[in-house]
């Protein structure tokens, strides 16, 4: 009943928020230093200490300037990077998100989440985590660019499950490498005891914007929402449920079948990040070109408040296959980290490519 | 308008919470928003506490009915329940008997009845 009311109220839902846009979500991208070579890395991350990052002094300034002029507890923050457990001082960013009284939450590849380092997220209010795992061991390592990566992924999920924060969950990038595997990875989450995944696709941005390996064509598109819904559909009661990320719009049949709320891309609206140079945005892997700020020399709620209007009233992406596309009212352009500013489209139409 | 509308989003999240999760974000909160009130005089109540607690019964953290009985509650995922409890005895117009709500269901009116 809740869900069909959710449904039903989507569309005012959208206008109402994208009126009072509250900030709901922050991601702090607090390095771009990375432990693995990922080929599908939307954030172009490197081993080595990226020049021009914020200091750790200036990401703590930024936190306390901000909790002084909002209500802490109603913004999650979501540590993410590059690779966030590479920071060599994330503890004192946590303690300060601590401290200000914001909720925090962290994206991790799991190579460095030993049972100390838990120990410490935990001891600092850690409240949700997510581990990215792609696939069986060889199409995991072969995406990751690491030997052992899987290995590292899966002891981590491991030890949430036996002392894991409140909520975590696995993250899974399909391509066409892993498609076939993804029942076989689904029984060994549910035997480890994860208790969420969210599959995603991996779009042209960043190293993948160049690899047609990693893009799934329009008919694996198909068959991995088929697959979503159908173990969906036949799960046990409160056992494993996959389901598709929030990336796309789908007709409303297959949204149904395959997510838990219905699509609506809040970048902008709720969600913002503040990347590792500083630059202020909505998500992280949008087009640069939608940069709105930077937290070096912009006040960043002014920025929230006064700019973001691409982000809020995106009539000016109605361009392209979407100038007559009759969607439109319902999927406004698609998600925006899909945007490709050169075409002036979005660089992938989950709706057509289901037609 | 922009007043209107906030007041409009407050009653819809109240009555439908949804969970924001951005992409390739970790699982995010919602919110859950409405009044304390008295069951037979329907006067907000202000002073109640609301305990947010995991399935393990931890609280997660607390929070107060303010003037006129208004709460607004970010949840995440790992709330369960929330309790609404009457911590201030007479003062505020109790004592009223605490209440119990799944965390995806808190109503948008929280009743209390007098304790007995």
């Amino acid at each position: 009943m809740r869900a069909l009311l959710g449904d039903w109220t989507m569309p005012l839902r959208r206008r109402l928020e994208t009126d009072v846009h509250p900030l709901r979500y922050l991601f702090l991208e607090v390095t771009r230093r990375c432990n693995l070579r990922c080929r599908h890395c939307g954030s172009d991350c490197s081993r080595a200490p990226v020049p021009g990052e914020l200091s750790t002094a200036e990401w703590c300034g930024f936190i306390e300037g901000l909790a002084a002029r909002t209500r802490p507890r109603s913004i999650l923050m979501v540590l993410t990077g590059g690779e966030p457990l590479c920071h060599p001082e994330l503890s004192a960013i946590l303690q300060t998100v601590r401290r200000c009284g914001f909720p925090w939450g962290m994206v991790t590849n799991g190579w460095s989440l030993d049972g100390e380092t838990l120990g410490t997220l935990l001891s600092l209010g850690l409240r949700s985590l997510t581990v990215s795992l792609d696939g069986l061991r060889p199409s995991h390592d072969w995406l990751r660019g690491v030997a052992g990566s899987f290995d590292r992924a899966l002891a981590a999920c491991e030890l949430l499950a036996e002392a894991g924060p409140p909520v975590w969950d696995v993250v899974t990038c399909a391509h066409p490498r892993n498609l076939e595997e993804l029942p076989e990875v689904h029984a060994l989450l549910a035997r480890v005891g994860v208790p969420v995944w969210r599959i995603f696709t991996i779009f042209p941005r960043g190293r993948a914007a160049t690899s047609d390996e990693l893009l799934l064509k329009a008919e694996e598109l198909r068959s991995l929402l088929d697959w979503i819904a159908s173990a969906r559909s036949g799960a046990a009661r409160g056992g494993l449920l996959p389901s598709y990320g929030c990336e796309g719009y789908l007709p409303a049949s297959v949204d149904r079948a395959v997510r838990d709320q219905p699509y609506f891309c809040r970048a902008g609206i709720n969600i913002a990040s503040v990347l590792a140079d500083g630059s202020i945005g909505a998500c992280p892997n949008i087009d640069p070109a939608l940069i709105q700020g930077n937290t070096r020399g912009d006040d960043f709620l002014r920025v929230w408040e006064d700019r973001f209007e691409a982000f809020r009233d995106r009539s000016w992406m109605r361009t392209g296959h979407c100038a007559e596309c009759g969607e439109w009212p319902r999927c406004q352009g698609n998600s925006l980290h899909l945007w490709d500013t050169e075409r002036a489209e979005p660089a992938l139409c989950h709706f057509s490519a289901l037609q | 308008m922009r007043h209107v509308n906030r007041a409009l989003l407050w009653v819809l999240t109240a009555t439908v919470p949804m969970v924001i999760a951005a992409c390739y974000g970790v699982m995010g909160m919602f919110t859950a928003r409405g009044w304390c009130v008295d069951r037979d005089s329907r006067r907000g109540i202000a002073g109640i506490e609301i305990r947010a607690r995991d399935s393990q019964q931890a609280i997660r953290f607390t929070a107060s009915s303010e003037s006129g009985g208004a709460f607004d509650l970010s949840l995440d995922p790992s709330v369960a329940t929330v309790d609404f409890v009457d911590v201030d005895g007479a003062e505020n117009g109790g004592p009223y008997a605490p209440r119990s709500f799944d965390a995806t269901s808190v109503p948008q009116y929280v009743e209390m009845a007098p304790e007995s």
